[in-house]
């Protein structure tokens, strides 16, 4: 991959919720190993932009692409196929209540590849040790604190290796 | 000049700033001044006075001069004002005319309506993706809920309907005593339970039970964002949440029903017997003769229906959930209602059909 490639393009988008316009005309270019930062005042629809970028809202105008394939006009399939690059850590951590912190991590393992239970906890493992959280594999996210729910949902949100 | 005088608490009451709004609504004057010389201490009662003040001058052009003020009140109204007003964010609440909120309400009936439609759609093409095979849920979850809907409701059902059978007896009692037909309460009981009153039962105790439970979940699920990370992974909340609810509740639901059949006339018995002296035997003699397969059979069919509409309405209102505490309990309540609405409806639509079919 060249180091200055498009990874991930917005092009022209509008976001609105009924008749109040959010942001118009939004255009950027993220590129390979590009750390990108979203700035901007509380309310300003940082938060928006990204649920946007995922699919969780669909914009009113404009397009994304990742990785020069469109995202907005591709099908439910096709855009699974897609997030299934994208990690995503959500403001609550958004860990689901009813599984341990390593079933948390281990899910889409579990899903979408073809480990073992004990392999896919043994990843989970290293993923939560890798945010310094191990030794919690078999805790629910109400026994822990804010902050290492967040770290959790970091674990989750790595990319799978 | 403005001479501001005395405590400013909050507890004294806040000082209406009206007199000088109107001072500068008639002739304005040059400048406004402030002289703070008398002031015996403050808080954000004064503040808020002075933000009022400032704020209709500075819309006139009317210059204000902060300098009398202490630094502390001009800090804050500085930090009042640093941020405008959002244009389009105060929202007006007009009281609309009578005919507006009557075409409102049909508008959203309508919405209401479709969004039930295009749930049931959603659950439709979830259930073939089971059929073929397809659907991505976790067992465990499925095992968890059937045991939360079936096993751990057994209490209340059993005392329900061990009431409703009592009770359907005592009042027949009371009636057929009169012909010296005592004996026939058997049929009654039997045939209520079995045919109705099993199926209307659990399903009403799962929907305040279960249904009210599965609103509560998928909206707090979605409060907590856990809906959305679900999405994001490739995961349908339809799979994964709501198929093994309408599952679980599909095939609990007929278990449930024939339990709580076997104590609704077990509880009849009861009163059969104390009150009555009817011997067990002929009891439940009566009670062979009376009850055939057909009808119970139908009965448990018709449980199925409801636990399947039961689960539906729990899911649908948690999906629909707003992200708020009190929009959580307004899901679990609508859940509720929704079920009893489904169930009673489905239960006149059986008894039609049931009728016409000769059953």
């Amino acid at each position: 991959m060249a180091e200055n490639e498009a990874h991930i393009t917005v092009r022209d988008v509008t976001m609105a919720f009924g008749s109040f316009v959010l942001m118009h005309d939004l255009d950027f270019t993220v590129r390979h190993n590009d750390i990108f930062i979203i700035m901007g005042a509380s309310g300003s629809g940082k938060s928006t932009l990204l649920r946007h970028m995922v699919g969780l809202n669909e914009p009113v105008h404009g397009e994304m692409f990742y990785g020069g394939a469109s995202f907005t006009r591709a099908d439910p399939v096709e855009r699974n196929r897609m997030l299934r690059g994208v990690g995503i850590l959500y403001q609550g951590g958004a860990l689901f209540s009813s599984m341990t912190l390593a079933e948390n991590v281990g899910m889409p393992l579990a899903e979408y590849t073809d480990l073992g239970p004990t392999e896919v906890l043994e990843i989970a493992s290293l993923k939560l040790a890798l945010v310094g959280l191990k030794g919690f594999e078999d805790f629910y996210p109400s026994q822990l604190s804010g902050g290492m729910v967040k770290r959790a949902g970091l674990a989750r949100a790595m990319p799978r290796p | 000049m403005v001479r501001l005088a005395g405590p400013w608490h909050l507890q004294r009451g806040l000082p209406s700033p009206a007199a000088l709004q109107r001072e500068l609504h008639g002739q304005p004057p040059m400048r406004v001044v402030f002289d703070a010389t008398a002031l015996r201490g403050w808080d954000s009662s004064l503040v808020n006075f002075l933000v009022q003040v400032v704020e209709p001058c500075r819309e006139r052009g009317v210059p204000v001069d902060q300098e009398g003020l202490p630094s502390g009140v001009r800090r804050l109204i500085t930090l009042a004002e640093a941020v405008p007003e959002r244009k389009g964010a105060r929202t007006k609440a007009l009281p609309l005319p009578i005919l507006d909120r009557i075409g409102l309400a049909w508008i959203r009936g309508g919405e209401s309506v479709s969004a039930i439609l295009s749930f049931l759609g959603d659950v439709t093409q979830a259930v073939g993706q089971l059929v073929r095979g397809k659907a991505r849920y976790r067992s465990v979850d499925l095992l968890l809920l059937i045991q939360q809907a079936g096993a751990e409701a057994l209490p209340i059902v059993t005392l329900i309907s061990f009431l409703m059978g009592s009770i359907f007896a005592f009042v027949g009692a009371v009636q057929l005593q009169k012909f010296g037909a005592g004996v026939y309460v058997a049929d009654l009981v039997g045939i209520a339970m079995v045919r109705e009153m099993g199926a209307v039962m659990t399903g009403i105790v799962l929907a305040g039970r279960t249904g009210a439970a599965y609103a509560a979940q998928l909206g707090t699920m979605k409060v907590t964002q856990e809906t959305d990370a679900l999405t994001t992974m490739g995961l349908s909340p339809l799979e994964f949440l709501v198929l093994p609810r309408m599952l679980g509740l599909g095939l609990m639901m007929p278990l449930l029903c024939l339990y709580s059949d076997g104590v609704g006339i077990l509880g009849g018995a009861a009163v059969a017997v104390g009150m009555l002296h009817i011997p067990l035997v002929t009891y439940f003699g009566r009670i062979k003769t009376s009850v055939d397969l057909t009808m119970l059979s139908g009965g448990i069919f018709k449980a199925a229906v409801y636990g399947v509409l039961v689960a539906f309405s729990g899911c649908l209102r948690g999906l629909q959930s707003g992200a708020s505490a009190s929009a959580v309990g307004d899901a679990a309540t609508s859940a509720v209602v929704t079920s009893i609405v489904l169930i009673i409806t489905a239960c006149g639509i059986f008894a039609v059909t049931f009728y016409i079919l000769g059953i």
